[in-house]
This record gives structure tokens, C-alpha cells and sequence, in this order.
């Protein structure tokens, strides 16, 4: 038997795709299938014009690209493209943010406004700028202003890098990969890659290090911050997920993508009183609006708006004949949706510029006029409500509940305001340790299994599991993530979650906001006086995809913490950068990464490595066979 | 006689052999253009996926003897020419007969630059112009990890049995370990860990 | 001393027989006798001939068995066989001429069958041989045909109406069941219908399509139906079956039955005597039933093996397949094996945009199958079902989009 999916969602709509022709992530996979060998091993070169060029894998054939790139050379040059990408995306991502939030600060945009003023202190005081006194308009100006630099190259080291333990950052000085400028290190990487610049291996592991580092502590930071402070501090809340939560007699809105920008004024065109007449009219009950991928996680921490699917979810959700529109921001956004709403009512709206799709509707979305474009766009779906095909209505499951908004601050007053009970009851071993499961989904792996699979032994391990992006959204369809998962949880672990009131499995935010897991551990490390290497903390990916994966893994391991892969990276065809990877960097920066895809042996894998953490702070310890 | 000889272990589906053979068989056999011609060049060669990506396999004409796609064509399109088995496509109606006899499925229907009223049977023609002029076929050029080879399959076979007989040699007399039986490269290793993936997706008979 | 082989058939069998004898022996003689005017001619081959009057249908060339296969042909009416002599090995022609032979093969072919009253009459055409379809032809040429009743929906059937109505005839079929009954399930047949009427033919069905009795005299002129109904048109034309030429063999001791009774080695119960092609009774491959299955595939196959015996190279016959691609209808449409068993077996099934897909199995084997519109793997199929492969462990992938030659033979279930 063979199954893409472990969710009943997900099969329903999978089965219904192959009966009607409806072409989907799977089918494509086929018949890309079998993948180039020299792509997968990283053994393939098309960076100039003398090649393209491939190293025989088996060593019979060429050896060197025409340049002269050893394997090593290229399967390291790949390894620093891919990094750098992901690590644009978040950034660029960040810096969207950041001229919203400047403009904001200008009063030049339509509905923003700076709704934590307690944070934007916080972070202005960071950056040396003088809180007392100003009104917010003026800090927020001059932190606006001070974050443009952080991107450019006027800094020499970027100042959120502050925030972790000082051995960390004696680490990275003595590696020499500490940060400059965001944009600086994604050129440079650009610049490396070229014929002739770096061609050295291990010097270009190192600079993959940085760049993600930019990302981490960079990028990625910038816009988990300013997004708290635009968009509102997620505080713990419940909400619901999987498809049942689309509504048959609402005009339902998917909100996919990533940057909260848009998805925000989205939230609040949809009550306007004046669209929601029109949607009666047109027979509707309301206006009901869901997520998809990270644009649904930055709303559901902040405003408890439903997810309906994540990654492997965004095909699928259109066969439920129900969805009048999918708004799409950037990244991770198939192109192939466009396609899947051909065959249904479902409209598709781009809104960036910078990302547009062949066959769907572009509305340009300007931050100026953002009321305004969110109206005309909620507008455009609720019109096509009266478009629905009636035989084509199919929701096949109920909504699961679910519990989101655990920024570090909600950690923190959770915990009445110190960390002590958690470093407590990580240190008593009530708490074996924390676990992130983050990432996206991949249809090499099953859907979500990966995810779900690993989570569940973990947590009956007593590891607290924090969670962001898809990986949440998996978790958050089974059930791990609301009071009743608590019965999943080891005896420790269950004591904990049931005096703090919390699932075993914390919903932490979007993927920039694993720089929020940056930040606990940071601040988990300085109450021990240790560095962030010493905790019992381990990172997993199981169905990772995207660059911006392979960034993320590298910010954790370059951070110190260890990170276990379930889907191959391109890096076999080198087994020096292998070595590097799985071996060398922990003389490097003390952490490694791993690639298990087997999703039992990965948990067992991250629960050793947690183990051996707490043997070496000299806790109580357990052997993991 | 040399022929085209398949080492599957050694195919990692880079499908450039597919790309060699469609260019070699387009008007201008000539990459840039031939993407550009009607009717567009196909392939004769077929990289295959075997389970899930874990393996793939170059599936070719055998030129088998006595072959069945020659038996059954009903109009003598298909012919022997020096132990390779050819397509006149001009007499080729498409009846489609010789697909429903070739045991690997090797022969396609197509527009011919030459027939525009119908698909022909289209299949791999041994680069037979190519050797004529000296050269080896397209797909054996092209293949850099050594899957495809233009040899005698008796010295290929000698030399495998050789080596292997010298690895067991090594196992007896040096007391090697018995890994050396067993050759292990870093796509192996690549295939182990999609094969784990692949069982995700498997329900295991209990 | 120089050994006489004679070949009664100049057909698929009889040809194929002499030209396999030819690669290996190049001394004996040869002699093939045929009562048809023409050169070899492969009967599949003839519709594409008519349609473009390019001699697609001589499939070896038209100096065959002069140049290659350096060969005696005694050809046309007066050369019909009326006794075979297996004791005295001689056969005698229409004509008084004697020939004496070491070996003879027995590849007459089979001709038009049907039980209606009424059949024996002139004016009723077939398409079964080349001389019976010249006879339309001349109709058509002529203008003499404008519009044609064809009885019967099998094989032949479909290529003579496809034919005449791409002649510019109007054709009215008679499908008493539905098209190609025995080779296609109701539903594969429903397609083809629907090809057949778009196509413009008129298709009668039921009652008014099963024909009592062929009327006219002297010669036919119309038929009359169950229903009662007298159709009529300038071309009567009969594709209701098939029957295998061996009445000249009545009373020489050969054994008949459905047909020729041969054995593994395609020899009749007289060892110097082989029989192969249309008129012989053979084995189906799968079930191992004796069965006489006419087609060009099955005629060829059993020359090469009749061959080779005659060379005494005793290789045995593997069996009959029952396995066929429709042409000219448009899209390619194979069939093979059991398509309508009702007892035990499963299928595999898959329709998508204009494709249908169905694999017949029994005990995990496949015992048939139907690609209509997409042949992906048929031969693949035919492969598996030939050599009768457990398939159970991938049943389910069979027709996904990657099954194929790589799967079958780069397997981590190591299934084959």
C-alpha cells in the first residue's frame, strides 16, 4: 500500500486528484523521477560558461570542471548558493518589513500602526537609541533608520549578535564568520561562487556559516521583531485547523505566503462592515479567512485565524470547491495552483511585485494605500462566492484544535516572568530537554509523517517540542497541540504542560521566527552561565525543501545547536564537506549536522543527543541505546 | 564486435543520454537548434526510475535476434541491417504492432521529418551513422559515469570477472575484510537514504 | 541429396516458414504453391494499401520469393491443392499436376465463415484475402458502390467499414453484440462505437442488426434481420467470422479438428507433415486450451517455429496468443488475453483524459489486458502476462506513471 499523506484530508483530496486528471505535487514528482544523480549529489556545475560541468560520482570519469573545481570545490559552491538563497529570502523578507514598519513610523502608510510600544523600547534600547521621553513616532523612526544599516555595510558586525551568549560569539570571532551586513554576506556569497574567487572548501563552509548567520540573527530576527511590534505580540491562544475549518455557507479566503504585510490589512478589510453586506447579500453567511504555509502562522499567533493546510496542503485545499480566493504573497507559493483553480471557482491573487504567477489576478499591493488594496481584494473574493459549483463542495473532516502564540515573552510570563521553572525543571530532568521540529513538508516523505512521527516520541520522552512553520501545522492536525495532547506527554513532561496549562508541543511562530528559538536558547544559556552549545537542545527537520531550510539548519548548527536532516542534502558527491558537515564542525562551532531520514531513528537520534548534553552539564542522564 | 553494453549500477538518471540521443536524431544534430525544430527530436534512450527514485535504468533497444517488433511488422518497415534493428519509416504504417511485442517498451510513436500524415515507429537505431563514421553512439559518448559503454561484452565480461576474482583473492589471502566484495561509493550512500524515505511512504504488511 | 520441401501458402505462415528455412538452408528446394494471382501480400498491410495505393502490403517486396528466397512458386487458380497424399508424400493440383514432396507445410489459411441462410449466393463480398477485397475495390473504383451494409463488428469487420468510409462509402454496420466481442469488455466496445459512429458509419444494433438470411437472386441483394426489417445496399459485404481452409484434406488421413491438430513442434500426426498459420490447431500460451487463433502475429510466429523443426532443430512452440491492435481507427487500441472472464479475475483499471487503461488478473497473474488511447508498457504487459509473473506485490502500480522496465528491474521489494 502505498500513501502519500497520513492525514484523511489530504488522502480524500489526493485519491480525488488522481481519479479526475487533477495534477498535483505527487504526480509531478513522478514523473520528474529518477532525479539527476550529479544535481543530488551536488556534483553538477552550470555557474560559467565553460561548462556546464559534472564530476563522476564513481571516479571512472572527469574528475574536475573545466575551471579545475575539485568535487569538494563544487559540492561546497552549490551548498553556499543554496544557503545564501534561503537566507535572501528571509532577508529580503525582514527588509519588506522594515520599510513598512519605517514608513509606519512616517505616518506615509494606511493601516499600520506600532502596537507594541513596550517592545519597540525594548529593541530601541538595543540599538543604543534613547527611549525617554520621545514619543514613538521618533524612536521608532531612528530604530527604523539603524536597522537600514544593519542590512548595508556601514555596520561591522551585526548588532542582534549581542543577544547571545558571550562564548558564542568568541566562537564566531575566532572562526572569523561573525556577520557584517545582512546584504553584504548574501553578495559575497554571490561573488565567492564565482570562477576563480573561493575555491577552497572549507573556507566556503565557513562563509555558508556566516551567511546564515546574517539570516538568523539578521534577517530573520529583524522581521520576527518588527512584526511583534506592527502586527501585535503573539499571547497564547486556541484555534483550529485542517480543511474543516473552511466554511460551506462563509466566503472563505486562504491567506498563503509568508509576510504578514498584506495578510494583516486582509484581516481587517474583512470585517468591514460594508463587504460583509455584500457577502449577505450574495447568500454568504460571513467572511471567513484561513492560512496556508507561514502567512496563516503569523496570523494565527497573532490573531487566532484558523490554518487550513500547510505546504503539501496548498493543491489540495482548492478541491474542496470552497475557497473563492487564494491571496499569495511571496515563497513557497506553487505555481501549480493557478492550475488546480482552473478546474474549480477558486480565484488566485498576487500581491507582490516581486512575485507573480502566470494565470492568476495581480492586484500590486502598496503598504501606502493598504486599506484600500485589502478591501479591493476581499472584494474580488467575496464576489466570486455567488461562482461556487455547487457537486464540487467537499469538506471531508472536522477542525482540530489548536494552540498557538508562544513567543519567548508568553513563554516568559507563562512562567511568571523568569525562565528559573524551566531551566528547573530541565535541570531536575522533568524536562529531558527541548526539541525544535521545524521545516517544511516534501513529497519524498510522506506528508507530515516525518513531522508527527518524531514529535510524538519525543514528547513521550519527556522533550518539550517548539515548533514553527509546516512542521506546526502537522503537529497541530493530530492533535499534539492542544490540552488534550498532554495525555501524549512522558510523566514529567505532563506535570509541566499541566501546571503551566500548555500542550506538550508550543507553536512558536512562522519560519523567520525560528529566530525566536534563537533567542530562548540564548536566553536559556545566560541563565546557566553556559554557551548555547552546552544545552540540551537539538533541531530537527524532517520534510525540509526549501533553501531557506538549509539556512535556517546552518543558523542553528553555526549557533550551536545540533540539527538532524531527514531529506539528503545535496553534499554526498563530496565526502570531505560530508566530513566537514557531520563531523568537523563540532571543533568548529560545537554542533554537527545529521541526516536520518528515517523518522524513528531520528528521534531516537535527537533524544541521544540530548541525553549526551545532559551528561556533559552533568545532569541526571539517560543511556539511549 | 563491439556493441552498447548497460551497467545499470553505474546510472545515477542524470537523463543526459536521453538529451545525446534526441539531439543525434534531430535534423540539425545540432543542441541550440534542434530545440527549435518541427518536428521537434525525441529520444530512443529512456531513463526509468526503479522504486521510487531509489534506482534508475537506461532502457534501450536490445536489438534483439531474432526480434519480435521485426516479426510481427506487417509491412517489412522494421529490418536487420548488421545486427541492428532498423525502422524504415516511410513504410511504417503505425499500426502500433511492434509495441505490443517488444518486451521492454522501447518503441515510441513520433512524427518523422520525413512521414507528416502519421506517427511512425520510432526506436533506437544503434547511432548506426555514427559508427559508419568511426564514432561511438551519442549515448555512450555522453555517459561520463560509465552505464553506458560501446564494447565487447566478452572483454567487459572477462574484466569483471577478473576483478572480482582478484577481490576474493584479497579476502582469502590478505584476510581483507569482506567489504571489498562489495564496492561502496557515495551514491550508494545517497540511495540508502532515499530508500529510507521511500519507506515512509510504504504501509508495511504486518 | 537434395531434400523438396513444399509449402502449401503463400500467406504470413507459409512465407515466413521459407524464408526462416532460408537463412539456415540454402539447398533444398523449395516449392510454394498458392491459389491467390499475387506476390506474398501481409493481409494487415491491405487497408493502408487501398487508402494510399502505396504496396504497403508486400511486406517482403514484390520479388520475394525469386530474388530471396530462390524458391518454385506455382501460383493462381489452377494451382489449388485437391489432394494431399501424406503415404506416398505427393500432392495433387487442380491442374492434374503431381508434386512429390520430403516435407510439406500445410499453410492454407482460412477464409469467410458464416452459418446464415443464404451465404452460399454470389454478390456477397469479404475482405478476408486480397482477391476478395480487390472485388470491392473494383465496386468502388468503379463508382458502382455507393453505400455498403457490413455484417459482422469483429476485426475485419471494423477495417472494411473504417475503409470504405474513408473511401467516401456509406457504411451501415450490423453489431449484432457489440464491436469486437470476445477481445474487448462492454466498456472498451462502447468506446469504439462511439469512435465508429463519429467516424460516420451508421451503426444498427440488436435485432436489427442480427441478420436471418441473405436475399436476392441469383445474387444477394439485401439482408433480412430479427427485427423483420429487409436492409439493403449497393455492397453486401460479410465479416461474420472466419473459418480454416482444410477441406482438401478430407479423407488423407491428416487429423482436423477446429483445425489442423499439431503438436508442440507444429506437426500434423503424419511427422513429415507441418501445419502453421490459420488453419492450424494450436495451444493458447495462458490457459494451454487447444485453440485455432487466426492472426498475422500467431501465422508468423508459428512459421518461424515450423521452420525451424523442419530444419529438425526441435524447438518447441511456446502457444498461441490471443493479442491485437486495432488500426485506423485514430487512436491506438491494443487487446490482449481474457478481457471478459467473469470468474475469479480482478482488475486494474485507470481512465484519464481519453485514455483507458485495463489489466485482467487471476491468481496475481495477468491473464489480459486493454490500453486504449495510451499503449504505455503493452509490450511490457504482454511480457509479464507471457511468462505468467506474479504480479501481486505491485498489482496496484502497474498502470501508475512510472511503472516500467526500471521498476521491474531496479527493485528494493525485489519483486520480479
Amino acid at each position: 500500500m502505498n500513501e502519500k499523506s497520513i492525514h484523511k484530508d489530504a488522502e480524500h483530496f489526493i485519491s480525488i486528484s488522481e481519479k479526475e486528471g487533477i495534477e498535483t505535487v505527487w504526480n509531478r514528482l513522478k514523473s520528474q523521477e529518477p532525479h539527476c544523480g550529479y544535481c543530488e549529489l551536488g556534483l553538477s556545475c552550470r555557474n560559467c560558461a565553460m561548462g556546464p560541468c559534472r564530476i563522476d560520482p564513481f571516479g571512472d570519469g572527469p574528475q574536475k570542471g573545466v575551471c579545475g573545481a575539485s568535487r569538494d570545490t563544487i559540492v561546497a559552491r552549490n551548498l553556499l548558493l543554496t544557503i545564501s538563497a534561503g537566507a535572501a529570502a528571509h532577508s529580503d523578507h525582514g527588509r519588506d518589513i522594515l520599510e513598512t514598519f519605517y514608513e509606519t513610523s512616517n505616518e506615509k502608510t494606511s493601516g499600520y500602526m506600532i502596537k507594541d510600544v513596550e517592545k519597540l523600547k525594548k529593541l530601541a534600547i538595543e540599538f543604543g537609541i534613547n527611549v525617554n521621553d520621545r514619543n514613538d513616532g521618533d524612536i521608532a523612526r531612528e530604530l527604523g533608520a539603524k536597522l537600514m544599516e544593519e542590512f548595508g555595510t556601514k555596520q561591522k558586525r551585526l548588532t542582534l549578535l549581542d543577544r547571545s551568549p558571550k562564548k558564542r560569539q568568541e566562537i564566531w570571532e575566532r572562526l572569523n564568520i561573525v556577520p557584517r551586513g545582512i546584504d553584504r554576506e548574501n553578495v559575497e556569497s554571490l561573488h565567492r561562487i564565482h570562477m576563480g574567487v573561493d575555491n577552497d572548501y572549507l573556507n566556503l563552509l565557513l562563509h555558508s556559516l556566516r551567511t546564515s548567520l546574517s539570516d538568523g540573527w539578521g534577517g530573520s530576527m529583524i522581521a520576527t521583531e518588527l512584526s511583534d511590534i506592527l502586527f501585535g505580540r503573539p499571547e497564547p491562544l486556541v484555534s483550529s485547523v485542517n480543511i474543516g475549518v473552511l466554511k460551506e455557507n462563509e466566503v472563505n479566503i486562504a491567506l498563503h505566503g509568508h509576510n504578514p504585510i498584506l495578510s494583516d490589512v486582509i484581516v481587517q478589510a474583512a470585517e468591514d462592515p460594508e463587504l460583509i453586506k455584500i457577502a449577505k447579500e450574495k447568500g454568504a453567511k460571513g467572511i471567513n479567512l484561513v492560512g496556508i504555509c507561514c502567512t496563516g502562522n503569523e496570523l494565527l499567533m497573532r490573531k487566532g485565524v484558523p490554518m487550513v493546510g500547510n505546504h503539501l496542503m496548498q493543491e489540495l485545499v482548492i478541491m474542496s470547491g470552497v475557497l473563492d480566493a487564494m491571496i499569495v504573497d511571496y515563497q513557497c507559493i506553487m505555481p501549480s495552483v493557478v492550475d488546480v483553480a482552473k478546474c474549480f471557482h477558486t480565484k488566485i491573487i498576487s500581491t507582490f511585485d516581486k512575485a507573480k504567477f502566470e494565470g492568476a489576478e495581480h492586484i500590486s499591493f502598496d503598504k501606502s494605500r493598504g486599506i484600500e488594496i485589502g478591501k479591493k481584494i476581499v472584494r474580488l473574493a467575496v464576489e466570486n462566492f455567488e461562482n461556487r459549483i455547487p457537486g464540487k463542495v467537499d469538506i471531508p473532516d472536522k477542525p482540530v484544535e489548536m494552540m498557538a502564540g508562544f513567543s519567548v515573552e508568553s513563554i516568559l510570563e507563562l512562567l511568571g516572568g523568569s525562565l528559573d521553572p524551566l531551566v528547573d525543571a530541565i535541570k531536575i530532568g522533568k524536562i529531558r530537554g527541548v526539541a525544535a521540529d521545524v521545516g517544511c513538508n516534501n513529497p519524498k516523505i510522506k506528508h507530515d509523517y516525518g513531522h508527527t512521527y518524531i514529535t510524538k516520541c519525543l514528547i513521550e520522552n519527556d522533550i518539550l517540542v517548539l515548533v514553527t512553520g509546516c512542521a506546526a501545522v502537522a503537529n497541530g492536525k493530530i492533535g499534539y497541540m492542544n490540552m488534550d495532547a498532554v495525555k501524549y506527554a512522558g510523566k514529567g513532561l505532563k506535570e509541566v504542560c499541566e501546571s503551566l496549562k500548555i500542550p506538550p508541543v508550543l507553536h512558536v511562530g512562522s519560519c523567520v521566527d525560528n529566530s525566536r528559538l534563537l533567542v530562548l536558547v540564548s536566553a536559556i544559556a545566560n541563565n546557566l552561565g553556559v554557551d548555547i552549545s552546552d544545552l540540551p537542545v537539538v533541531g530537527t527537520a524532517p520534510e525540509w525543501y526549501s533553501q531557506k531550510a538549509v539556512s535556517i539548519a546552518t543558523y542553528f548548527v553555526a549557533s550551536g545547536v545540533d540539527v538532524v536532516l531527514g531529506i539528503p542534502p545535496a553534499i554526498f558527491g563530496s565526502q570531505k564537506v560530508v566530513d566537514v558537515l557531520t563531523n568537523g564542525l563540532k571543533d568548529l562551532v560545537k554542533a554537527t549536522f545529521s541526516v536520518e531520514p528515517s523518522p524513528d531513528k531520528a528521534a531516537r537520534l535527537i533524544q541521544k543527543k540530548i541525553e549526551d548534553k545532559r551528561m556533559l552539564l552533568g545532569l541526571s542522564y539517560r543511556e539511549i541505546g | 564486435m563491439k556493441s552498447v553494453i548497460i551497467i545499470p549500477d553505474r546510472c545515477i538518471g542524470c537523463k543526459q543520454c536521453e538529451i545525446a540521443c534526441s539531439v543525434e536524431h534531430s535534423k540539425s544534430k545540432n543542441i541550440y537548434s534542434s530545440v527549435f525544430e518541427t518536428p521537434k527530436s525525441a529520444p530512443r534512450i529512456f531513463v526509468l526510475p526503479g522504486d521510487h527514485s531509489c534506482f534508475s535504468f537506461p532502457n534501450k533497444c536490445r536489438h534483439c535476434d531474432p526480434a519480435p517488433c521485426l516479426m510481427i511488422c506487417p509491412t517489412g518497415a522494421i529490418y536487420k541491417d548488421s545486427s541492428i534493428i532498423l525502422v524504415d519509416p516511410t513504410r511504417c504504417i503505425g499500426c502500433r504492432m511492434c509495441a505490443m511485442v517488444c518486451p521492454f517498451y522501447v518503441i515510441r510513436y513520433r512524427e518523422s521529418p520525413d512521414i507528416v500524415e502519421r506517427y511512425v515507429a520510432t526506436k533506437c537505431d544503434g547511432c548506426i551513422d555514427r559508427i559508419k563514421k568511426g564514432n561511438i553512439p551519442a549515448c555512450v559518448e555522453t555517459c561520463k559515469t560509465g552505464a553506458i559503454l560501446f564494447d565487447d561484452l566478452n572483454k567487459i565480461l572477462k574484466e569483471k570477472g577478473l576483478n572480482f576474482a582478484k577481490k576474493v583473492f584479497l579476502v582469502q589471502k590478505e584476510g581483507k575484510k569482506i567489504d571489498v566484495l562489495q564496492e561502496k561509493n557515495c551514491y550508494n550512500m545517497l540511495q540508502e537514504l532515499k530508500e529510507k524515505l521511500y519507506r515512509t511512504m510504504v504501509v508495511e504488511d504486518e | 541429396m537434395m531434400k523438396r520441401i513444399v509449402i502449401l501458402g503463400a500467406g504470413p505462415a507459409g512465407i515466413t516458414v521459407a524464408e526462416t528455412l532460408r537463412k539456415f538452408d540454402k539447398t533444398s528446394e523449395v516449392i510454394i504453391i498458392s491459389d491467390e494471382p499475387y506476390p506474398p501480400y501481409s493481409p494487415p498491410a491491405m487497408t493502408e494499401y487501398f487508402l494510399t495505393g502505396k504496396a504497403f502490403h508486400l511486406w517482403k517486396g514484390s520479388n520475394f520469393i525469386d530474388n530471396y528466397l530462390n524458391a518454385k512458386y506455382l501460383s493462381g487458380k489452377s494451382k489449388r491443392v485437391v489432394e494431399v497424399d501424406p503415404e506416398s508424400c505427393r500432392v495433387v493440383l487442380l491442374d492434374g499436376e503431381e508434386i512429390y514432396f520430403d516435407n510439406l507445410v500445410l499453410a492454407t489459411g482460412s477464409r469467410l465463415s458464416a452459418s446464415i441462410k443464404g451465404m452460399e449466393k454470389e454478390g456477397l463480398y469479404n475482405f478476408k484475402s486480397l482477391s476478395a477485397a480487390e472485388e470491392i475495390m473494383e465496386k468502388v473504383r468503379e463508382r458502382e458502390a455507393k453505400s455498403a451494409l457490413v455484417i459482422g463488428a469483429g476485426f475485419i469487420g471494423i477495417e472494411i467499414a473504417v475503409l470504405l468510409k474513408e473511401l467516401g462509402v456509406k457504411v451501415t454496420q450490423l453489431v449484432r453484440s457489440r464491436y469486437m466481442r470476445g477481445m474487448l469488455d462492454e466498456e472498451a466496445a462502447g468506446v469504439l462505437m462511439h469512435i465508429m459512429e463519429n467516424k460516420g458509419i451508421d451503426v444498427l444494433k440488436g435485432s436489427d442488426a442480427d441478420t436471418v438470411e441473405f436475399m436476392g437472386d441469383p445474387d444477394v441483394r439485401s439482408v433480412r434481420v430479427r427485427s423483420g426489417k429487409i436492409l439493403t445496399a449497393d455492397l453486401m459485404i460479410a465479416a461474420t467470422g472466419i473459418r480454416p481452409n482444410v477441406e482438401f484434406l478430407s479423407g488423407s488421413g491428416i487429423k482436423v479438428n477446429d483445425g489442423v491438430v499439431v503438436d508442440e513442434f507444429m506437426r500434423t500426426n503424419y511427422s513429415q507433415i507441418y501445419a502453421c498459420g490459420d488453419i492450424a490447431e494450436t495451444i493458447n500460451r495462458i490457459t494451454r486450451q487447444r485453440v485455432v487463433y487466426p492472426s498475422f502475429y500467431n501465422a508468423v510466429n508459428q512459421g518461424v517455429i515450423t521452420a525451424y523443426n523442419l530444419l529438425g532443430m526441435n524447438i518447441r512452440y511456446e502457444g498461441a496468443d490471443r493479442i491485437n491492435s486495432i488500426k485506423h481507427i485514430g487512436i491506438p487500441l491494443i487487446t490482449a488475453g481474457d478481457v471478459d472472464s467473469k470468474d475469479g479475475s480482478s482488475v486494474v483499471y485507470k481512465k484519464g483524459k481519453g485514455f483507458i487503461k485495463k489489466i485482467f488478473l487471476k491468481n496475481g497473474r495477468i491473464v489480459g489486458f486493454i490500453l486504449l488511447n495510451d499503449i504505455t508498457n503493452a509490450g511490457i504487459f504482454k511480457r509479464l502476462m507471457d511468462r505468467q509473473v506474479d504480479v501481486s506485490s505491485y498489482r496496484d502500480r502497474l498502470l501508475d506513471e512510472n511503472f516500467g522496465e526500471g521498476l521491474l528491474y531496479r527493485s528494493i521489494l525485489k519483486i520480479m
